[in-house]
């Protein structure tokens, strides 16, 4: 990136977006309000078996003496979240002149400082390759937020991302917030595994397509041999008319359709957001309809 | 088949450079893109192809190499050569007069000839076309020719004919060529009916023309004037037409005569006048019908025609005056001996009792009583005698002698005295002596005119000059001075016109009613030149000095050509048809050119759809 994405100009943007968000919706995004999991306060809510690693503390040894099995108290908890959000750092998010690379950046910011705002603990990973880089680690608190986010305007895009592979060793946490994944997801390699893992550790899901505006529609035409940005083994070559750009079209509502699809089947959300969109539009429409903010 | 020209598949080389061009043109371009992933996935959800859709993508190509093929191939001249498809035509065309009758618009002549050139169009390439006219002459035009535009073109150049053209010595050509190319097709185009034909198709032209016609014509001075009378006929029915008599080429009738004319019936007409004289008369049928030729016929004073002036220089002359008046010479211009200057442009001159200097060059000349010997005449003077014996008449039975004293009655005649003269050398003749001495004689001068000479004077012999024998041998003398240029004045087209060629006479020409010119040949008595049209010939003669005679004779429509449907017993052409034509050849690349277009047009759409692609 040639110049930084997050700047002053930026951040009074989304402190005013945060606080149109705060006074039009009732803002459920990240802590401060009643988690559907469980925690530790007075209301009792379920037993689960015992994993190793949980504190033994909360082992309910009354069920123990009559069960013979490890169970743990569930208790209704009104806690602080973890909110982690995951960029896709692969070159094609920033290939071109798509600014795929600073749309995300701006997304997983904005999100940021709306948790923040709400006293959520956020943290920021870089996907690249197969691992989840920790750009920035349990950031809590405004200042925490101002101290720290120019961090992302040092991630490098380049190579490729295998979402699932990197998500899947990190620590995800259990039931604590949002787990948002900002990427392209033009790649043959399966994050599906990802947003199951995800589901599977009752994570809040987000799934954030970015596309460039040449993605979302094409204007090649004529003769091209088109090569891929992340792989230059990949190609494609096609004398492109009317006929293949509609394919292209299909192709892409496919590919978004099965995103969206994955996502709401395990109770996830999904939003396409274009790579010259405004934040506005993508927090005050977008999000809001895809019923992430309540 | 087979190539006229195989280097045109030169062009081949074409479809290289074709491709070449066509790679170099439609080289893809290269691109680097953020993904690949949603255009490869896109190869999911094109709609399945068939095969040969496949090559839609070179369409255009294929298309252009094709045109380059067919390029080639068009440049090569392929010819592709079936045998028996052509045939060798041969043509007999009948140019006489009745085909130039008219029906529909057009003459039958005009409508024979398009029906050949309907048949050599329609004739397959490699056939052969042989053309038999028989117009004024019969002559085969052409002989398998095998190019047909080359046929056409002789044929648009035929010009009809006028004359009564038989149609035997076409039979005889036709014959010949039948003999030797006895598969030929022949076609005879006439609008003669045939009772019998063989090996010959025979297209008539005929069709039911009107035709009406002046036969012919006399005159007769009477002595109230002049009756003309003659014949007129309807040759398809019966008709009321009107005659019209114009005199001396005035443009309004001075008579009109209605005549009730029977089909196929000659009438004859009588017309009256009060003329005393003619130079010509034309008698025409003012209806219109559909052979205008034959409607009128002119008539022309062979008098007239062959009329000249004549010069006399004399100081008397009362006696010779009276007798060339007497003979019918009416141009006669007298000056007297002082007035003399050596005056040119007569056709005769008189000199009596006076010599001049020097002999007139561009005439004939009469000397009488010449008291000396003039330059350049073919005699010499001696004397004068007193005439002892009466002077005789020559008893020669030579032609010439026999000629000039035809009609004069008496043996010989008395004179008082006469000059005795020497002739020089050359041919001379002498048609009365006395006492041995040529009295009367002709010649030819110095310069090739003739001369006559009468060796007294006329005013010494009153037993000659009041005689009638006196008139008689002037007359017949000023027609041997005038030889008649024509010795008749009406003619039917094909007859040859003979012209006697003048003493002095530097050049003939004749005018054809069309103003076609010929020219005769001058180097001998009697000219010939044949009339091959109808109507007014003009003869003009240039004389020695230059000054111009004219002359006009008529040329009528034969009477067998006015006939609209003549009867013919039969054209055979005998032996026995060959089977098989010769190699027909296809060469038309008409086709192969809308094809070229064709594909030249497809390819151009092939490249509009697609840039619509592309949009």
């Amino acid at each position: 990136m040639g110049y930084s994405v997050i700047n002053e100009e930026f951040l009074s943007r989304i402190e005013l977006l945060q606080s149109l968000l705060k006074n039009n919706v009732a803002g459920r995004f990240g802590g401060n309000h009643q988690s559907k999991t469980f925690g530790s306060s007075c209301d009792f809510s379920d037993y689960r078996d015992y994993v190793a690693g949980d504190d033994i503390t909360k082992i309910d040894w009354n069920a123990y003496a009559r069960f013979e099995n490890l169970y743990l108290k569930l208790y209704l908890d009104e806690r602080q979240v973890h909110t982690r959000i995951y960029i896709d750092a692969s070159r094609s998010m920033a290939y071109g002149k798509s600014k795929k690379d600073e749309q995300a950046i701006k997304i997983a910011a904005a999100l940021a400082f709306i948790s923040v705002c709400e006293m959520d603990r956020v943290s920021i990973y870089a996907v690249r390759g197969g691992r989840a880089e920790e750009i920035i680690s349990n950031m809590l608190g405004r200042e925490a937020f101002y101290n720290n986010i120019d961090k992302l305007n040092g991630i490098e895009f380049d190579g490729d991302s295998r979402i699932s592979e990197a998500i899947l060793p990190s620590t995800v946490g259990y039931g604590d917030g949002f787990s948002v994944i900002i990427s392209d997801f033009l790649t043959d390699s399966d994050f599906t595994a990802a947003i199951d893992h995800l589901a599977s550790k009752k994570r809040d899901i987000l799934c954030v397509q970015v596309l460039s505006r040449e993605e979302l529609n094409p204007k090649t035409r004529g003769k091209m041999h088109l090569f891929d940005s992340e792989d230059p083994s990949k190609y494609y070559r096609k004398n492109i008319n009317r006929e293949i750009v509609r394919a292209y079209k299909r192709a892409l509502e496919f590919a978004t359709g099965r995103i969206r699809d994955y996502c709401l089947a395990r109770n996830g959300h999904y939003i396409l957001a274009a790579s010259n969109e405004e934040p506005d539009k993508i927090f005050l429409d977008k999000l809001i309809t895809a019923g992430v903010f309540k | 088949m087979r190539f006229l020209n195989p280097l045109g598949f030169l062009a081949l080389l074409g479809i290289p450079v074709l491709i070449l061009i066509y790679i170099i043109k439609n080289r893809y371009t290269e691109q680097t893109v953020a993904s690949t992933y949603l255009w490869t996935l896109s190869e999911k959800f094109l709609r399945r192809r068939v095969p040969i859709n496949r090559l839609t993508g070179i369409l255009s190509l294929i298309l252009q190499i094709l045109a380059v093929i067919l390029v080639a191939v068009i440049v090569s001249q392929p010819i592709i050569s079936v045998n028996g498809a052509a045939e060798a035509y041969c043509f007999i065309f009948d140019g006489s007069g009745s085909m130039s009758m008219t029906e529909g618009g057009s003459t039958r002549f005009d409508e024979g000839r398009e029906r050949i050139k309907e048949i050599i169009n329609g004739s397959v390439k490699g056939s052969t076309y042989t053309l038999i006219y028989a117009g004024g002459t019969t002559e085969t035009i052409f002989e398998d020719y095998t190019v047909k535009e080359r046929a056409i073109e002789a044929i648009d150049g035929l010009e009809r004919a006028y004359k009564d053209t038989g149609l035997s010595d076409a039979l005889t050509e036709a014959q010949k060529y039948f003999n030797q190319n006895p598969a030929a097709k022949t076609y005879l185009i006439t609008d003669k009916v045939y009772a019998q034909s063989q090996n010959v198709e025979i297209i008539n032209v005929n069709g039911e023309a009107e035709n009406f016609a002046v036969s012919s014509a006399e005159y007769a001075f009477t002595t109230g004037g002049m009756d003309i009378t003659g014949k007129a006929v309807s040759y398809t029915g019966a008709a009321e037409v009107t005659l019209e008599l114009r005199v001396n080429g005035e443009e309004e009738p001075l008579k009109t005569q209605k005549l009730s004319l029977a089909a196929g019936e000659e009438q004859d007409f009588t017309i009256e006048t009060d003329l005393s004289d003619f130079a010509s008369f034309e008698l025409k049928i003012a209806e219109q019908d559909d052979l205008a030729l034959d409607n009128s016929l002119t008539i022309y004073n062979i008098r007239h025609e062959n009329a000249s002036r004549t010069l006399l220089v004399s100081d008397g002359a009362i006696f010779l005056r009276s007798a060339l008046t007497a003979a019918g010479n009416t141009q006669v211009d007298r000056i007297s001996t002082e007035e003399y200057s050596g005056q040119t442009g007569y056709g005769l001159y008189i000199f009596e009792n006076f010599v001049p200097d020097s002999t007139p060059t561009d005439g004939s000349v009469w000397y009488v009583n010449p008291g000396e010997s003039p330059e350049g005449a073919n005699f010499s003077y001696q004397t004068e005698v007193e005439a002892r014996l009466p002077a005789a008449y020559s008893t020669s039975t030579k032609t010439a002698v026999r000629k000039v004293l035809s009609g004069v009655q008496e043996r010989e005649f008395l004179l008082k005295k006469y000059v005795k003269l020497g002739t020089g050398g050359g041919d001379f003749t002498v048609y009365a002596t006395c006492d041995g001495s040529p009295l009367i004689f002709s010649g030819a001068n110095a310069y090739g005119n003739r001369e006559v000479v009468f060796a007294f004077g006329l005013q010494d012999s009153a037993a000659f000059t009041l005689s009638l024998d006196c008139v008689t041998l002037i007359s017949n003398l000023l027609s041997y001075s005038f030889p008649e240029v024509v010795e008749q004045t009406s003619f039917m087209c094909g007859d040859m016109l003979q012209i006697n060629i003048l003493p002095g006479c530097k050049g003939v020409k004749v005018v054809s009613p069309s103003g076609k010119e010929s020219y005769p040949d001058i180097n001998t008595v009697v000219s010939e030149c044949e009339l091959t049209e109808v109507g007014a010939y003009k003869i003009y003669l240039t004389m020695g000095d230059g000054t111009e005679r004219g002359l006009n004779v008529f040329s009528a429509l034969p009477y067998a050509e006015r006939q609209p449907v003549s009867e013919e017993e039969s054209f055979v052409l005998s032996g026995q048809p060959a089977a098989g034509g010769l190699p027909g050849i296809y060469d038309d690349l008409l086709i192969i050119f809308i094809i070229l277009a064709v594909v030249v047009a497809v390819d151009f759409g092939v490249y509009c759809y697609e840039q619509y692609q592309l949009r």
